[in-house]
C-alpha cells in the first residue's frame, strides 16, 4: 500500500512566543527556531504503526513549505518514514488554506495514494481545514478523529473518538484520515534512523512540476484575507472566596446563577 | 634433588599411570581455560597498556603485597595469609609430584623450617575454611547468593579445598610413619608416630593411597575451577593489572558514530575483552550490592547481577561466538557454563532487566568498593546506549529531555536565549563583553534556569565579586554539556552538545592545548596574565566532570575547577576574608558523587565549611568515598522513581540521624533532590539544604555587617 502523511514545519511551540507581523498580519515564521509540528510527529507514529502492521507498504511524508522544511522531513525520515517530498516554490508564499490544500492535493494525486494521514489540526495555524480540503480536491472520503486505524481488504476502519467513547467508522480506500491528538506517542529516532535518513529518497517539487498555475496559489490565489488582528481580551480575574463559614453557600449560589446546579 | 624416602607410585607402571592422568587433567584444564580466553579474544578491542610502569608497580603491590585488601585490616590479614598460604602449599604439592619421579624438593627435605611453615599454613587454611563454611551455611549473607552458580558451587569449592588439605595431612602422617621420621613434616611428626604399630608395609600402602587421593583431588579441583566462581582466583590478577588508569569520571567514547554498525551493547560479545574479563574476575563477594543506592531502596538493580549477567550471557552464547562446537566442547566436562538452564535469553531485557539498567544513578559506589577493580558503570551505560540509540526504548519522560537538549540547549522547554536572565542586575559580564576574563563561570542549566539553584549562582557571583575575580559567563552561548544525555545512553546527543560547547570555549581561548597558538595569534598575552591557562569554574559537578574528563575525548582540554575547590583556594590565597565560626548551626556535608568519588575532592569543601561553622562538620554514617548518592545522577533526575523507597529520602534521613540542622551540598542536583526529600519526610522545620556557596556568601554578608544578628542565634 502507498501511505502518505502530510507534515508541516512550524515555529517551536515550546520556546517561540507566537508573534504576528502587524504589516502582513501573519505569524512571524522567520528568525525563530523551527521544528516538525509535534502533533504531526504523533501522526507519523500512527502511520508507521499501520505500515509496519500491513507489511509490503511504503510510507511517504509530504510537506509544503520553504526550503527549511527539509529539516522537518529529515526528522520524519529518521523516525522511520521511507520517502519524503517537499513542495517548495517562491510563488507559494502567502498561501491560505485553499492554496495549501490545492498544492498538496496536486502532489498527492500524482502518487495514487491508498491512504493519506493528516493531523486533526496543526499546532500553529490550527484551522483544521487543510485535511478536509485535500479530501475534497481529490474527491476522497475523509475519516476524522481516529485513535486507531486498520485496513480490512479495501476498506479503512477507524475508531473515531467521541465525547463519550468511540465510534467505529469505515470507508473505502483511498481515503484521508485525521488522527485525534494524544492517541499515539511520538517516536524518538534511533541512530540507524538518523543515519539512514540521509540516504532515503527525497524529492523536491516546484509549482511547474505539479502543473499548477501561480495564480491559483500563494498570495495571488488566496481567497482568505486577514482584515485586522488584535489582542484577545484578557480573561477577567476569577473571584476568590475566603471561607468565613459561608463559602459553600456563596459557591452554590454562584453555580446556581450560572445554571450549573 | 634427592630421592624421597618412599616412592609414592611404587615403580614405573604407577608413574606412567600418574603421568597419563596428570596430562589428561592438565589438557582438560587448558582447553577449558582456552575456551574462556578465546571468548575474550573474539570480543571488542580496547587498549589497556597505557601507564605500563604504574601497572607493573601496582600489580606487585596489590597482588603480591595484597595492599588492596589490607586496607581493611582484619579480613585483609586473613586474605593475605590465605593468598600466601596457597602459594606456599603449592610447594608441598610440587614435592609430592616430584616424588613420582623419584625426586623431592631440597627446600623441604633438608630444612624443617620450610616444611613446618608449610604445615602451619595448612592448619591456618583449614581453620579459615571452617569459618568461611559457617559464614556461607549459617549466616548466609544475602550478597553472597549467586544467580550463576547456585548455592552448591561455594560448598563444592570449599569441600574440594578441604579434601586437598585433609589428604595432604594424611599423606604427611603416613609418610612420616612409613619412613620412621625420615620424611619429616610438622603434621607428620604430630600424628605419624601413633601409626608405627600398623607396621611399615601397611603404612607404605596407606601413604600411597592418600598420595593418589591427594593428587586426584587436586586435579579435580583444577578441572572444576574454570567453570566455578573461583575462576576469579585466576582472573583477578589480570583484572587488577588491566584496570582503568584513565580519569574515573570518563565514560568510554563511542567512536565513529557516522559509520558504525551498532551503538552500544545488546549482545555480550559487543563488550570489550576487559569488560568481559570483569565477569571472570568477579569474586561474587556482593560488596557492590551492599553499597548500591538502587539495591538499598528496593529497585530491581543489583550491580553484582549486572556483572554476572554479562558473564552468564557470554557463556550462553559461546557457541555462537566461537563457531560450531568441536568434539571437546560437546563433552559435558567442557562446559564452562555454571548451571545448565537451557533456554537462552537475550542479554538486555532477558538476563538483565531494562528496569535494572534504568535504576542506576551512575554513582560509582559499586566500582569504588569492588576489591578487584570491576567496572560496572561503563557496562550499564553501554547497554543503555543500545536501548536508546538502537531501540529507542527508554522511560517516556526522557523523550522531552532529549528533544529539549537538542533543540533548546537545555533540559526544559525554555529558549536558551533566556540563559542569562538570572544574572540581570547583578552586573555579571558576558564572555562576549569581557573576552579577557581570567575566569569563566560555567553556570550550567540548573544554575541558569532552576529557581532554587539560581540562588546558588547568585551566591557564587557575590563570592567572585568579593574576591575581585575578573570573571564572565557565556549566557546564551552556553548550552547543556550533554552529561545527562550521555549517561542515559544518548552518546550522539552528548557528542553534538560537546562539540558545540568546545567550539565556543575554544573561540575564547580556553583550550589549554590551543592556548599557546591562540596567544601567538591574537596577542592575548599583553598584560602577562592571560598567558597562563585560563580557568573555568562551575558549581555543577556533572558539568565539571564531563568538561574536565570527557571533553578531552573530542579535543577539548580545559582547566576546570569545581567551585568548592575554587572557594577554598580563594580563602587560602587570602582573597576572601571570612569570619570564622560564624555559623553555629549543626552542619553535615554530603559528598556529591561526581565531586567526591569520581574526582577525589573531599577535603576542600570540608575545609571551607569547618572554618565557617563553629561546630565543624558532623559526618554522616556514609561519607567521603562511601557517600550515598542523592538519587539524581545518571539521568535519574529526569526520570520518575516508580519502584521502592526514595533514594533522596533515604539520604535525608541519614542526615537527620546526625541531628544536623543544615545539610550542605555542592551540586545542584543534590540540592534539588534533597529539597524534595526534606519535604517528603516532612523535615522542613528541622533541616535546611544549602550549597556551600550560599553559606560562604552569607558569611561575607556577616563580615560586611558584623552587627547583624548571627545566623542560628
Ligand atoms: C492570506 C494568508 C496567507 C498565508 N501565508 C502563509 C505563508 O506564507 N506561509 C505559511 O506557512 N502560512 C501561511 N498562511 C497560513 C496557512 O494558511 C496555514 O499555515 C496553512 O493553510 C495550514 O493551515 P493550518 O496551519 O491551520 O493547518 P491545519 O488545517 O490545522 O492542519 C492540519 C494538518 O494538515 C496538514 N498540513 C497543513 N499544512 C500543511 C503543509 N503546509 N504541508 C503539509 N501538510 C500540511 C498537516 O497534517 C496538519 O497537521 C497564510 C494564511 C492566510 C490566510
Ligand atoms: S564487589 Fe566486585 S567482586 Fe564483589 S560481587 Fe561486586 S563486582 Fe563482584
Ligand atoms: S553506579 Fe551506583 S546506582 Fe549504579 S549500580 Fe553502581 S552503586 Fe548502583
Amino acid at each position: 500500500m502507498k501511505i502518505f502523511v502530510c507534515v508541516k514545519q512550524i515555529p517551536d511551540p515550546n520556546t517561540v512566543e507566537s508573534k504576528l507581523d502587524p504589516a502582513t498580519k501573519r505569524l512571524v515564521r522567520t528568525g525563530v527556531s523551527l521544528v516538525l509540528d509535534p502533533g504531526d510527529e504523533t501522526t507519523i507514529a500512527a502511520a508507521i504503526k499501520l505500515r509496519d502492521s500491513l507489511g509490503n507498504s511504503e510510507l511517504t511524508a509530504i510537506s509544503m513549505g520553504p526550503a527549511s522544511a527539509q529539516e522537518a522531513l529529515r526528522r520524519a525520515l529518521a523516525m522511520g518514514v521511507d520517502r519524503a517530498i517537499l513542495i517548495s516554490d517562491p510563488a507559494l508564499a502567502g498561501s491560505d488554506v485553499l492554496g495549501t490544500a490545492r498544492t498538496l492535493a496536486a502532489a498527492l494525486k500524482r502518487e495514487n495514494p491508498d491512504l493519506i494521514f493528516c493531523s486533526t489540526e496543526s499546532t500553529d495555524g490550527y484551522t483544521g481545514m487543510v485535511p478536509g480540503a485535500i479530501a475534497e480536491f481529490l474527491g476522497l472520503p475523509q475519516l476524522t478523529f481516529a485513535r486507531e486505524i486498520n485496513v480490512e481488504g479495501t476498506k479503512a476502519v477507524i475508531k473515531r473518538v467521541t465525547q463519550t467513547g468511540y465510534e467505529v467508522v469505515e470507508s473505502p480506500l483511498p481515503a484521508v484520515v485525521t488522527i485525534a491528538s494524544g492517541s499515539f506517542e511520538a517516536i524518538y529516532p534511533t541512530m540507524k534512523g538518523i543515519m539512514s535518513a540521509r540516504k532515503k529518497p527525497f524529492s523536491q517539487l516546484s509549482l511547474s512540476d505539479l502543473g499548477l498555475d501561480p495564480s491559483q496559489v500563494g498570495e495571488a490565489g488566496a481567497r482568505e484575507q486577514v482584515l485586522s488582528i488584535g489582542k484577545a481580551e484578557a480573561r477577567a480575574a476569577g473571584q476568590i472566596i475566603k471561607d468565613e463559614g459561608n463559602a459553600a453557600e456563596i459557591i452554590a449560589d454562584f453555580l446556581q446563577r450560572h445554571q450549573l446546579l | 634433588m634427592a630421592p624421597p624416602a618412599i616412592s609414592p607410585t611404587g615403580g614405573w607402571i604407577g608413574t606412567t599411570i600418574f603421568v597419563v592422568i596428570f596430562l589428561a587433567a592438565l589438557t582438560v584444564f587448558g582447553l577449558r581455560v582456552g575456551q574462556l580466553v578465546t571468548l575474550l579474544a573474539k570480543a571488542r578491542r580496547e587498549d589497556r597498556t597505557d601507564h605500563l610502569e604504574e601497572r607493573i608497580g601496582d600489580f606487585l603491590l596489590v597482588v603480591l603485597g595484597q595492599s588492596g585488601v589490607l586496607r581493611d585490616p582484619i579480613p585483609g590479614l586473613a586474605h593475605f595469609f590465605t593468598f600466601w598460604g596457597f602459594i606456599i602449599i603449592q610447594f608441598g604439592l610440587l614435592n609430592l609430584i616430584l616424588g613420582a619421579f623419584n625426586g623431592s624438593l631440597l627446600l623441604i627435605g633438608h630444612d624443617h623450617t620450610f616444611a613446618a611453615l608449610l604445615d602451619l599454613f595448612v592448619l591456618f587454611v583449614l581453620v579459615s575454611l571452617i569459618v568461611f563454611a559457617v559464614r556461607r551455611g549459617i549466616v548466609r549473607p544475602r550478597q553472597l547468593s549467586s544467580r550463576l552458580h547456585g548455592p552448591w558451587d561455594g560448598f563444592i569449592i570449599l569441600g574440594l579445598i578441604f579434601l586437598v588439605l585433609l589428604t595432604l595431612a594424611l599423606v604427611e602422617t603416613f609418610g612420616f610413619a612409613a619412613s620412621h621420621g625420615e620424611e619429616w613434616s610438622l603434621l607428620g611428626s604430630w600424628f605419624g608416630p601413633s601409626f608405627y604399630g600398623l607396621g611399615t608395609a601397611t603404612n607404605v600402602a596407606l601413604y600411597r593411597v592418600f598420595w593418589w587421593a591427594h593428587i586426584l583431588t587436586v586435579l579435580s579441583f583444577l578441572v572444576y575451577l574454570p567453570g566455578s566462581k573461583h575462576l576469579h582466583l585466576m582472573a583477578t590478577p589480570f583484572n587488577v593489572f588491566f584496570r582503568n588508569y584513565g580519569p574515573r569520571g570518563a565514560l568510554p567514547l563511542l567512536e565513529n558514530l557516522e559509520e558504525r554498525e551498532d551503538y552500544g551493547v545488546s549482545k555480550a560479545e559487543q563488550f570489550t575483552w576487559k569488560q568481559l574479563l570483569d565477569g571472570y574476575a568477579c569474586t561474587e563477594c556482593g560488596r557492590c550490592n551492599t553499597v548500591c543506592p538502587a539495591t538499598n531502596t528496593g529497585k530491581p538493580l543489583l550491580p553484582k547481577e549486572i556483572i554476572l549477567g554479562v558473564k552468564e550471557s557470554l557463556l550462553d552464547r559461546r557457541h555462537e561466538i566461537v563457531g560450531e562446537p568441536n568434539l571437546f566442547q560437546k563433552l559435558p566436562l567442557a562446559d564452562v557454563r555454571g548451571n545448565g538452564h537451557e533456554e537462552i535469553q537475550p542479554l538486555v531485557g532477558g538476563v538483565i532487566s531494562k528496569e535494572a539498567l534504568w535504576a542506576c544513578t551512575t554513582c560509582g559506589a559499586c566500582m569504588e568498593i569492588c576489591p578487584v577493580s570491576i567496572e560496572h558503570v561503563p557496562k550499564i551505560v553501554d547497554m543503555r546506549r543500545s536501548l536508546v540509540m538502537e531501540e529507542s526504548d527508554f522511560p517516556p519522560e526522557v523523550t522531552s529531555l532529549f528533544n529539549n537538549i537538542e533543540r533548546n540547549g537545555n533540559p526544559w522547554e525554555i529558549s536558551n536565549d533566556r540563559r542569562a536572565e538570572w544574572a540581570a542586575g547583578l552586573g555579571v559580564p558576558l564572555m562576549a563583553e569581557n573576552p579577557e576574563a581570567e575566569v569563566l563561570y560555567w553556570v550550567g542549566c540548573m544554575g541558569s534556569f532552576d529557581q532554587r539553584n539560581r540562588k546558588v549562582a547568585t551566591a557564587l557571583v557575590k563570592i567572585l565579586k568579593a574576591a575581585g575575580v575578573n570573571f564572565a559567563i557565556l549566557g546564551p552561548e552556553e548550552s547543556c554539556t550533554g552529561d545527562p544525555a550521555r549517561r542515559i545512553g544518548n552518546e550522539y546527543l552528548w557528542q553534538m552538545m560537546a562539540q558545540q560547547n568546545i567550539e565556543v570555549l575554544n573561540s575564547y581561548g580556553f583550550n589549554t592545548a590551543q592556548a599557546e597558538t591562540a596567544t601567538a595569534q591574537h596577542g592575548h598575552g599583553h598584560n602577562g596574565q592571560t598567558s597562563r591557562a585560563r580557568t573555568i569554574i562551575t558549581a555543577c559537578p556533572h558539568c565539571f566532570n564531563t568538561i574536565k574528563n570527557e571533553y578531552p575525548q573530542l579535543g577539548g582540554h580545559y582547566e576546570v575547577i569545581h567551585h568548592s575547590v575554587f572557594i577554598d583556594r580563594l580563602i587560602s590565597e587570602g582573597r576572601l576574608q571570612l569570619p570564622s565560626g560564624f555559623d553555629h548551626r549543626k552542619l553535615t556535608y554530603h559528598d556529591p558523587c561526581y565531586v567526591g568519588r569520581y574526582n577525589g575532592v573531599y577535603d576542600e569543601p570540608r575545609r571551607v565549611l569547618a572554618v565557617l561553622n563553629s561546630n565543624g562538620v558532623t559526618e554522616m554514617r556514609r561519607n567521603r568515598n562511601r557517600s550515598f548518592c542523592c538519587g539524581g545522577g545518571g539521568g535519574r533526575a529526569w526520570m520518575e522513581e516508580r519502584i521502592g523507597k526514595r533514594v533522596n529520602q533515604t539520604r535525608v534521613n541519614e542526615a537527620l540521624e546526625t541531628e544536623a540542622e543544615v545539610l550542605a551540598a555542592a551540586c545542584p542536583f543534590c540540592i534539588m533532590m534533597f529539597e524534595d526529600g526534606v519535604k517528603g519526610v516532612e523535615a522542613e522545620e528541622r533541616l535546611q539544604v544549602e550549597d556551600i556557596a550560599e553559606i560562604v556568601a552569607r558569611a561575607l554578608e556577616e563580615a560586611a555587617t558584623p552587627s547583624a544578628t548571627r545566623a542560628g542565634q
